[in-house]
């Protein structure tokens, strides 16, 4: 019987061995198309030229959503730096998701807000919407605030889109710190290709970085470890993950914290879905799934432009919460989706994109953390293979380290924000760090969220939302 | 498991370990490096700033302003020597970054200047052989290099370039199309409308965006070039011509235009025309419109009654309140908001509807009294 | 005594080509490259005139102007705008704040020479 768990064991280590240098390879493949993606990128942004996108007649309106909950103490500065973006005509409709403070009265008495008439056609289905309101003073005369009852993030941006009649709209998360230009740099691919649906936007960790009325105004690296190693994780999701998939029309997630859509194709799938925590995949997943199963030509591109900064939880607690519910989300997505997985029909979405989320983002972390396990348990039957251990973890720490640090170089190689060699030092010194317990850390949350997950665990845990909101009062 | 297998996998393993180790330290050294580099580029584009400027403030004598070419010409070459002999210093590699830096600086300066500076600035471009560089640079085979000559070569206003230009309108690679496109325009004014509008494959959002600020630009001389390229079969540059026209505000193109309005065209153009009608604001369209009001495209009778409001027909109250009662809820919104803005009939009709006894018409005419958003948004 | 003139641009080939163009006219010429600095010089130095962009980052030369004309020193002190959009709203907006002249990009350098001259001109007949 003994024999038969060391075998058991044994088995499993060469497999996850093999199993992460499939993924070494998966993801130096990926990171060979996000370099050329980058490349080709860059080249036509130095050909690019936006005075005309800013004086034209031609230039289409957009609608920026932005759900907020429980914001007072930051709301007033969000909408007054979010109203000044550099872009010829758009709306900003914040969505007051039955907030319990005093979100909605801060923002009626700085706007001079009143309640307008206005229609309210419910086009997606929505928890009911309470009230609108509009500013009695020109000056904001494109701020639109909708009140409604609580009802999660994604119901509120259904509600937004039900109000929002312009051609695209931008879901923003309420606390994003937009660049001035970033409008028009998410826009553009819409406008040169009639197919675009959706683009999404990078978004980079504002931690450290010097902020003036809610604009980054000098890059920098927080003080604290955990905001830096998170830097360095969001490079790898984004630049040389996000770029990679797109080359082959195969992105699969646009973040919440900002993504442009032409609202007619999300209407026509019917808007986000208020059922998962993991809303912003899901629609890019279904608009995929729906384009492909009508056979209707369609592109979802990434634009890698920084145009959306965020303030990266600090605290262990807000940021457990935070990895265990877009585990969750994936999980959702994988459930409502999961026809997709290795299937033809849904070309490289089907054939790439799901199966990398399936085995390596979703289930990476449970083969990790049985091979923990693994050698945990037989290091306590004293069967333990040194070199096997060995193998084990050097080949996890290269698949760590190689990707970070090809993250890092295509940062470096393409938009190089962090201007100081110091800074950069420190990046890839992380990137090498951070498989010494932090990477671990996520993995347990990943694994537990799973059991959560079991639990039907549907909300975004109401305890972390009074952390959310003091970790977002906090500037490094 | 083997020794053996267990070493070559240790091997290669480490081996990796330190290429991403070189690759990471290389990455550093590379940045300090470009830093360095970036000061010195930054001194030498200070030094050309310097070198440049002084060419083009440099007083000419008024007799030599208003005589000769070749004398004027001869003049700014005297002027252009010390920079030429600058030139020929130095090794091959420093040259390609002196020449790069020149380059930009005079780049830079294309922007902003007018004038006589502006035409001495050209005649460096020429002189300093910029522009025969740039004509080869657009057969080259990477894609970005023949963007970026066919850029400089319109902020240079290189005329010796138009005939490249015009053949990269069909370039396969859609960067180059779209920088031609820019350049032609910036050379030639609106006058180069005709090639882009009939040789480039099709002019996207985009395009039609950056052409429109040309447009914008020279609308007199605009107008014939697209008068006619309302008659291409491209149907994007058809509609770009009409938008531009409406834009414009050049009345006469109404009929052309209503021709289009009719029907018998792709959906969108009609549309584009429909909408064209209103903007123009001539009565020439009304008869039109209002028959389109009752086209059984509902798309096609929401322009229509938008457009009715913009020209102001009074006669359209009675068909557009036709549209309010008949119309489902997203037509009655559009139809009660053409009611608004149709006279003092209109307004009157829509105080009725506000207070009057059908519950939704009540609430759609408040929305269209608070909510007055401008047609056509 | 030479007119002191303070030049608020933040690309260096332009501000180089004003700096140049004035010292060849005779004036003495003080440059700087954000609105922040501009404002802080212009109190200190309180220059005959200030040639303005108004495209620049952070603070445009629109809030430079409204902030010089409302501080008591240096709101006598005459500005050009120089603007790159020659947008009517704009222009109009630039000589509702105080602008005494502005002149748009592309310009030519002896245009530039020209208004400023005549700019200062009327300072001093105002004065006297």
């Amino acid at each position: 019987m003994t024999g038969m768990l060391d075998f058991i064991l044994d088995v499993y280590f060469y497999w996850v061995i093999i199993y992460f240098i499939g993924v070494n390879i998966t993801y130096s493949i990926l990171l060979v198309f996000s370099y050329r993606e980058i490349a080709t990128y860059m080249r036509r942004q130095a050909l690019g030229d936006f005075r005309a996108l800013l004086q034209s007649e031609l230039t289409p309106s957009v609608s920026l959503l932005a759900p907020a909950f429980n914001e007072e103490a930051t709301i007033v500065e969000s909408i007054k730096s979010l109203l000044k973006l550099n872009y010829g005509k758009y709306e900003v409709v914040v969505i007051n998701d039955g907030s319990t403070d005093k979100t909605l009265e801060t923002m009626i008495g700085e706007f001079d807000l009143r309640e307008v008439r206005q229609l309210y056609i419910p086009t997606l289905s929505a928890r009911p919407v309470r009230c609108i309101y509009r500013s009695s003073s020109p000056e904001y005369g494109n701020l639109l605030i909708v009140d409604k009852e609580n009802g999660g993030k994604a119901d509120a941006l259904n509600v937004g889109i039900n109000v929002s009649s312009y051609e695209f709209f931008c879901a923003i998360d309420a606390d994003s710190l937009l660049e001035e230009d970033a409008l028009q740099r998410v826009v553009k691919p819409f406008l040169e290709d009639e197919r675009v649906i959706a683009t999404g936007g990078i978004v980079r960790i504002a931690n450290g970085c010097e902020i003036v009325n809610g604009r980054v105004v000098s890059v920098g690296l927080s003080r604290k470890l955990l905001p830096v190693f998170q830097v360095v994780e969001y490079f790898r999701a984004f630049l040389s993950g996000r770029m990679g998939w797109q080359s082959s029309n195969a992105l699969l997630i646009i973040s919440g914290a900002f993504g442009m859509f032409r609202r007619r194709a999300v209407v026509e799938a019917g808007g986000y879905n208020p059922a998962t925590v993991g809303e912003d995949m899901e629609l890019v997943a279904r608009l995929h799934r729906l384009h492909l199963e009508r056979k209707i030509p369609y592109r979802i591109v990434f634009v890698p432009d920084p145009v959306c900064w965020t303030q990266a939880p600090e605290t262990l607690n807000v940021l457990s919460a935070q990895r265990n519910r877009w585990h969750r989300g994936l999980m959702d997505v994988m459930k409502m989706h999961g026809v997709m997985l290795m299937n033809r029909r849904y070309g490289p979405v089907g054939r790439w994109a799901m199966p990398y989320f399936f085995f390596v983002e979703l289930l990476g972390p449970v083969f990790e953390f049985f091979g923990y396990a693994s050698i945990l348990v037989l290091a306590i039957r004293g069967s333990l293979d040194l070199q096997m251990v060995i193998l084990f973890f050097i080949v996890s720490l290269l698949y760590g380290v190689m990707f970070s640090v090809g993250a890092v170089l295509l940062e470096e190689l393409s938009f190089s924000r962090y201007p100081n060699p110091k800074h950069l030092a420190l990046l890839l010194a992380m990137g090498v760090l951070e498989n010494f317990g932090y990477r671990q850390m996520t993995v347990w949350w990943r694994v537990r969220s799973f059991y959560d997950y079991a639990r039907r665990k549907k909300d975004w845990g109401t305890m972390t939302r009074t952390e959310f909101a003091k970790a977002k009062s906090r500037i490094d | 498991m083997k020794s053996i297998e267990f070493l070559l996998l240790f091997a290669l393993t480490t081996a990796v370990t330190i290429v991403v180790v070189l690759l990471a330290v290389s990455l550093v050294i590379r940045k300090a490096v470009a830093v360095a580099r970036t000061l010195v580029r930054g001194k030498l584009y200070d030094i050309y700033t310097e070198a440049a400027a002084k060419v083009l403030l440099s007083e000419i004598p008024s007799e030599v302003l208003s005589g000769k070419p070749s004398e004027l010409f001869a003049y700014y070459d005297l002027l252009l020597q010390p920079i030429r002999s600058d030139l020929l210093e130095d090794s091959k590699a420093f040259l390609n970054q002196k020449r790069a830096t020149l380059k930009g600086v005079l780049l830079d300066f294309s922007q902003d200047l007018s004038g006589e500076a502006r035409e001495r600035l050209t005649y460096c471009y020429y002189a300093l052989g910029f522009v025969d560089e740039e004509i080869r640079r657009m057969r080259d085979r990477r894609w970005w290099v023949r963007a970026n000559a066919a850029r400089a070569l319109g902020r240079y206003r290189a005329r010796r370039g138009m005939f490249v230009l015009t053949d990269a309108l069909e370039d396969k690679r859609e960067e180059v199309r779209s920088q031609a496109m820019k350049s032609l325009i910036a050379l030639a004014g609106p006058e180069a409308l005709r090639d882009i509008l009939q040789r480039s494959k099709g002019i996207s959002r985009w395009h039609a965006i950056e052409l429109s600020a040309e447009v914008a630009k020279f609308k007199a001389e605009s107008v014939p070039l697209l008068l006619e390229a309302l008659s291409y079969s491209e149907p994007s540059a058809v509609e770009f011509a009409i938008e531009m026209l409406a834009e414009v505000g050049f009345v006469d193109a109404v009929e052309p235009i209503r021709k289009i309005a009719r029907g018998g065209v792709p959906a969108n153009l009609q549309l584009t025309a429909i909408e064209a009608l209103g903007r123009l604001g001539d009565t020439r369209g009304e008869l039109l419109l209002l028959q389109l009001t009752l086209d059984p495209n509902v798309h096609i009778r929401m322009k229509a009654m938008d457009a009715l409001a913009r020209i102001g027909t009074p006669g359209a109250a009675e068909f557009v309140l036709e549209r309010v009662a008949a119309g489902e809820l997203p037509e009655k919104i559009v139809a009660v908001r053409a009611l608004n803005r149709l006279g003092e009939r209109g307004r009157r009709i829509v105080r009725d509807l506000l207070n009057g006894s059908v519950p939704q018409l009540r609430s759609v005419a408040a929305h269209v009294i608070d909510f007055a958003a401008p047609v056509g948004t | 005594m030479p007119e002191r003139i303070l030049v608020a641009e933040d690309q260096l080939h332009v501000r180089r080509l004003i700096e140049m163009k004035l010292k060849t006219l005779g004036y003495r010429v003080t440059t700087v490259e954000n609105g922040q600095e501009a404002i802080e010089i212009a109190t200190k130095i309180l220059p005959d005139l200030i040639l303005l962009d108004v495209m620049m980052p952070l603070m445009t030369g629109f809030e430079v102007l409204s902030r010089l004309k409302q501080h008591a020193k240096t709101k006598k002190i005459p500005v050009i705008l120089v603007t790159a959009q020659s947008k009517e709203e704009e222009i109009l907006h630039g000589l509702e704040l105080g602008a005494e002249d502005y002149i748009s990009k592309p310009f030519s350098p002896n245009e530039l020479g020209a208004r400023v001259k005549k700019v200062l001109a009327s300072r001093t007949t105002k004065d006297s």
